[in-house]
């Protein structure tokens, strides 16, 4: 009949069994690897640039001497941007995308056009055709966009007559490639290279000019360097050219 | 990150983590350690940089079909070069962990001198800063990992995308709205549905709806003065608020059915300046899972509402008991006393059964306030494992769906801040969100079986007030029949008005206008508009007892039967006290052959042993009458009788020292001591059995004292079948009765022809006459038709039996 209000209080809480010792080690050794890993990984360095457009679709591999540039594109040469209302001015820049190439350690922006460049120098660009535009490109056209090749072409033969030796010795021009490119989602164009005399001397270009199927968007690649630049950096030059790939997305329609 | 994953923070002042077992060391049992981390809390910020980094890999690869993993990986270990540093850092961390987990001197080192000054300035904030604070730095590195993220997808710099953000919002306006219309039809049309099934059996009142009042309330008067006095404090909570007490929240009506409980519900909802909820019984039953607790919760949101606009609000649950129950917590009621003394039984905070009562059981006067607490609670136990040992299961819980539970809550559970700008808005600006207000809602429930009513409902807090509405006093029930004579033509007199209220202890006012009713129809069917005394009364016995069958006793039963009625009405008139004899009859009603039925005048709430022995002659009558009255022969009419004497006998000689002893033998069977020598010294059924024969012999006497009365009795019963109280009192007495003329019987001549009547009954009991036993001499009925004032007149005064 005892009346016991024991068991009431709260009894101490069980200590934890021996049998609970933690083991984290493998745990840290395994983060430490992984840290390790990480960052010897981390001190090699690529030897590729990727120079890449996602909006558009327009992908570069470069080797990772090179260095290169966004910069305003062609269309706004000449343009005086206070005459422009700023929505045509984004309008034409978000039509046009222009990344200046240059071999040399580093970039400079004023010798990107010249012709006799001891190192490879260029730009790739990505342009939204005006709808005049699209309405009169051609394949064609493509081969003309730099140097109007055919012209040069049918002047060159046309020297080769009037003076076979000395035309063929010293010829003002030069075609040594011309190729149809055919890409996925039929992305077509040329890939010219052909040497140009000048007055610096003769330059070598390599000129890839794509249209998407609807041609709408233009894909230009241009490299150029001097003739002994080229027969020098010209493996580098295949390279670059050769991982130019579109992949074209919506925008362009 | 140290200091919020610190195990302890109290510096080196307390023992910090657990020990590890195993140590040999006894210094290593009490030195401090950090208290082993979990794998998860060692790993999290592990993975979660380096699913980070995986991510800005992933991100630079995706899209770009120039891109290799090994350029991507290295790619982003240069451009991204912080998240590997971070992960670096982690590292560190754990490994200092680590270290302290091992080994005691590094972590107090660290503790106590690295970390010991921040922590202690962090321990100044209090801990809401200090959990708003953490929460604010917690939102912001999630928004900027979400911005981080959200750059590399959109392949911009984290910049432009946080610039640009509200606008890839905006355009993802459509896409979100999608979705939302979506959602809201799937998910619409269930809200709807409940919607719909959460709907009803709760309606508004407002005081000018009901025009019941408290005056209308009658013959509940100590009721109703205390409900008043509830809504009084509703009404003026400052009355009681301002002196630090509170508003009482729940009242709790219990008693027979008709006895006003509802009355009392609409006279308050009529009465109060505050809107008044009515909830239907069964209000809360649903067809599907959930749907009551729905209507739980919107009934008090409702309540909540109209408590905040009105000030207060009454909810009125009728039937309650519908509410269900989930079982028997600690027992129930125990019949009358409970309730009565229930609010005090609980305020006392003992258990609920601090005060064991019961009609018949060890009940004493003052709730045993004389024993102390120990003794008290000592009885109070036995007391209820005997409740629960009879009682025990009959309660089924019909609450299993959770709606009494939530009703629960809703009286007396959390009570959440309100609104969404302050709980949600507030609290996200880092505020406190406001207290939630005083709500003021009064609960009324009624019910008949209180028993059947959770017992956490009951508890204070919630029901603070349980009052029984019984019986409506006798000036209640007077002024329930003048209230509803008003509304008919009769003839009564306030006398007999008196004497009807008297006669009828357990009327209600549903039973009352009933009973005028029933007066009316035989009025009306008599062909009369105005009601008569007689009406009144026949209407009483149909309502009373119900209606008699056709059946004809043979004559020589009949003889019996009336003999044996007789009997028991005669004894009751020349001893009891305090009861009257309402009705006798020998008209088979039921199962049952006749019967002599009585009233108690006073309203009394203890019996006494001589009171006791008085019921126990009655009982015995009819035994004692029919030996006496047919030599010693009895009919097995008188089992019922002899039941009831031995019960009354044996259960108070068990229990109120009626016999030889004193000792409780209930309490003696109930610990199972003392039965065998309580036994072997005084034998129980010998003493209960001398009792009955003591008993026995008082009954004899006052029977053969009354011999006559007897007889004339018996005659007036044959001859009228069923007679009145007052034409009993008016056989015994000599006087007019209603029905019968009772001088008629004081005459000479009357006990020799009585006397002859019954020889030739006996003689033809004993089959010596075959042929059945002679005419019923018509002297009773000549008497009555000789009264001129008999079947009409009402009698003068009537006066009670004592």
């Amino acid at each position: 009949m005892e009346v016991t209000s024991r068991g009431r209080w709260p009894r101490p809480l069980p200590r934890p069994r021996p049998g609970s010792r933690p083991r984290p080690a493998p745990v840290l050794a395994v983060a430490a690897v992984v840290a390790l890993l990480v960052l010897i990984s981390g001190c090699g360095a690529s030897s590729y640039d990727y120079v890449t457009n996602k909006d558009d679709g327009a992908f570069l591999k470069v080797p990772a001497a090179w260095t290169y540039q966004e910069m305003p594109g062609p269309a706004l040469f000449g343009i005086d941007a206070r005459n422009v209302s700023p929505e045509m001015l984004r309008g034409l820049m978000s039509r046009e995308w222009v990344v200046g190439l240059d071999a040399a350690e580093k970039f400079d922006e004023t010798s990107l056009f010249v012709p006799d460049a001891p190192l490879p120098k260029g730009f790739v660009q990505v342009r939204h055709l005006l709808p005049e535009e699209a309405n009169a490109v051609s394949t064609n056209d493509l081969r003309n966009f730099v140097v109007t090749v055919d012209d040069a072409v049918a002047a060159q033969e046309e020297a080769v007559r009037q003076d076979p030796y000395g035309a063929r010795l010293a010829p003002s021009f030069l075609l040594l490639a011309d190729e149809k490119v055919a890409q996925d989602s039929g992305v077509h164009g040329v890939h010219l290279i052909y040497q140009v005399a000048t007055a610096a001397g003769l330059v070598t270009i390599d000129q890839t000019s794509l249209l998407d199927q609807n041609q709408t968007v233009l894909y230009q690649l241009v490299l150029a360097c001097s003739a002994l630049c080229y027969t020098q950096h010209g493996g580098q030059i295949g390279e670059v050219t050769g991982s130019f790939t579109i992949k074209p997305t919506d925008r362009g329609q | 990150m140290s200091a919020t994953d610190r195990a302890t923070s109290s510096g080196s002042s307390a023992p910090a983590g657990e020990t590890t077992a195993g140590d040999a060391a006894s210094d290593s049992s009490t030195a401090p350690r950090r208290r082993p981390a979990a794998l998860w809390d060692r790993t999290k910020f592990l993975l979660l940089l380096g699913a980070l980094f995986a991510f800005v890999v992933a991100a630079d690869v995706s899209g770009n079909p120039l891109m290799t993993w090994g350029d991507a990986f290295r790619i982003q270990s240069r451009s991204s070069w912080w998240i590997l540093a971070l992960f670096g850092l982690e590292v560190v961390h754990q490994i200092h962990i680590f270290l302290g987990e091992r080994s005691s001197r590094y972590y107090v080192f660290w503790t106590d001198k690295v970390f010991g000054r921040a922590e202690r300035r962090l321990l100044r904030f209090n801990d809401w800063n200090r959990y708003r604070a953490s929460r604010a730095l917690k939102v912001v590195a999630a928004f900027a990992l979400f911005l981080f993220v959200y750059a590399r997808i959109v392949d911009q710099s984290i910049f432009e995308a946080t610039v640009g953000l509200p606008g890839a919002a905006w355009k993802a306006i459509p896409l979100v709205l999608q979705m939302v219309l979506l959602l809201v039809v799937v998910v619409g049309q269930f809200v709807a549905i409940f919607w719909f099934l959460s709907k009803g059996g709760v309606e508004v009142y407002f005081p000018e709806d009901i025009k019941t009042r408290f005056a209308d309330v009658w013959g509940q008067d100590h009721v109703v003065s205390r409900v008043q006095e509830n809504v009084f404090y509703l009404e003026r909570p400052e009355e009681i608020e301002d002196r630090g007490g509170y508003v009482p929240g729940g009242i709790l009506l219990w008693g027979p059915p008709g006895t006003g409980k509802t009355l009392i519900a609409e006279a308050v909802a009529g009465e109060t300046g505050k809107p008044y909820v009515f909830v239907d019984p069964g209000a809360f039953s649903a067809m599907f899972m959930g749907v009551g607790i729905m209507k739980v919760k919107s009934l008090f949101r409702k309540l909540r509402k109209l408590s905040l606009r009105y000030g207060g609000v009454i909810v009125f649950f009728d039937e309650a008991d519908t509410l269900g129950n989930r079982g028997q917590l600690a027992g129930g009621f125990s019949g009358g006393g409970k309730l009565g003394a229930g609010a005090a039984a609980f305020s006392t905070g003992h258990n609920p059964f601090g005060v064991p009562v019961g009609a018949e059981s060890v009940d004493a006067c003052n709730g045993f306030s004389y024993l102390d607490s120990f003794a008290r609670a000592q009885i109070a136990r036995d007391h209820a494992q005997r409740e629960n040992f009879v009682m025990g299961g009959g309660m089924g819980g019909s609450g299993a769906d959770g709606t009494l539970q939530a009703l629960l809550t809703e009286m007396s559970g959390l009570k959440k801040p309100r609104g969404f700008l302050n709980r949600v808005v507030r609290r996200t600006l880092g505020m406190r969100p406001k207290p939630p207000p005083k709500y003021r809602i009064l609960v009324m429930m009624a019910t008949n079986m209180p028993q059947s009513l959770d017992e956490a409902l009951l508890r204070p807090g919630r029901i603070d007030r349980i009052y029984k509405v019984g019986y409506p006093s006798k000036e209640g029930r007077i002024r329930t029949f003048e209230g509803y004579l008003a509304k008919v033509r009769h003839e009564l007199t306030p006398d007999q008005v008196e004497r009807l209220a008297i006669m009828s202890p357990e009327a209600t006012g549903a039973t009352i206008k009933d009973t005028v009713n029933e007066a009316l129809v035989q009025a009306v069917k008599d062909g009369r508009e105005i009601i008569t005394w007689q009406d009144m009364l026949r209407a009483r016995v149909v309502k009373e007892y119900g209606l008699a069958d056709d059946h004809e006793h043979i004559a020589r039963e009949r003889h019996s039967i009336a003999l044996h009625e007789a009997c028991h009405a005669v004894v009751a008139y020349r001893t009891q006290r305090g009861r009257v004899i309402d009705l006798a009859t020998i008209e088979r009603r039921g199962g049952v052959g006749g019967f002599v039925a009585h009233v108690a005048v006073e309203d009394r709430m203890f019996m006494w042993k001589s009171e006791i022995e008085v019921q126990v002659m009655v009982s015995l009558a009819s035994l004692a009458g029919e030996r006496m009255f047919f030599d010693g022969d009895n009919t097995v009419g008188v089992g019922g009788d002899l039941r009831s004497a031995t019960l009354l006998v044996s259960s108070n000689i068990s229990s109120a020292a009626m016999g030889e002893t004193l000792a409780s033998r209930l309490s003696m069977i109930e610990h199972q001591m003392g039965q065998a020598s309580i036994d072997s010294d005084r034998p129980f059924g010998e003493q209960v059995e001398a009792k009955l024969r003591e008993i026995y012999a008082r009954t004899e006497a006052v029977l053969s004292a009354n011999r006559r009365e007897v007889l004339s009795l018996t005659h007036a019963l044959e001859t009228h079948k069923t007679i009145t109280g007052e034409d009993v009192e008016a056989i015994m007495e000599g006087t007019v009765g209603p029905t019968v003329d009772g001088r008629r019987y004081m005459e000479p001549g009357f006990m020799a022809v009585a006397e002859d009547y019954h020889r030739s009954a006996v003689q033809a009991h004993r089959g010596m006459h075959h042929d059945d036993l002679r005419e019923l001499p018509e002297l009773g009925r000549a008497a009555a038709r000789g009264a001129p004032s008999v079947p009409r007149a009402l009698p003068e005064g009537p006066s009670t039996a004592n």
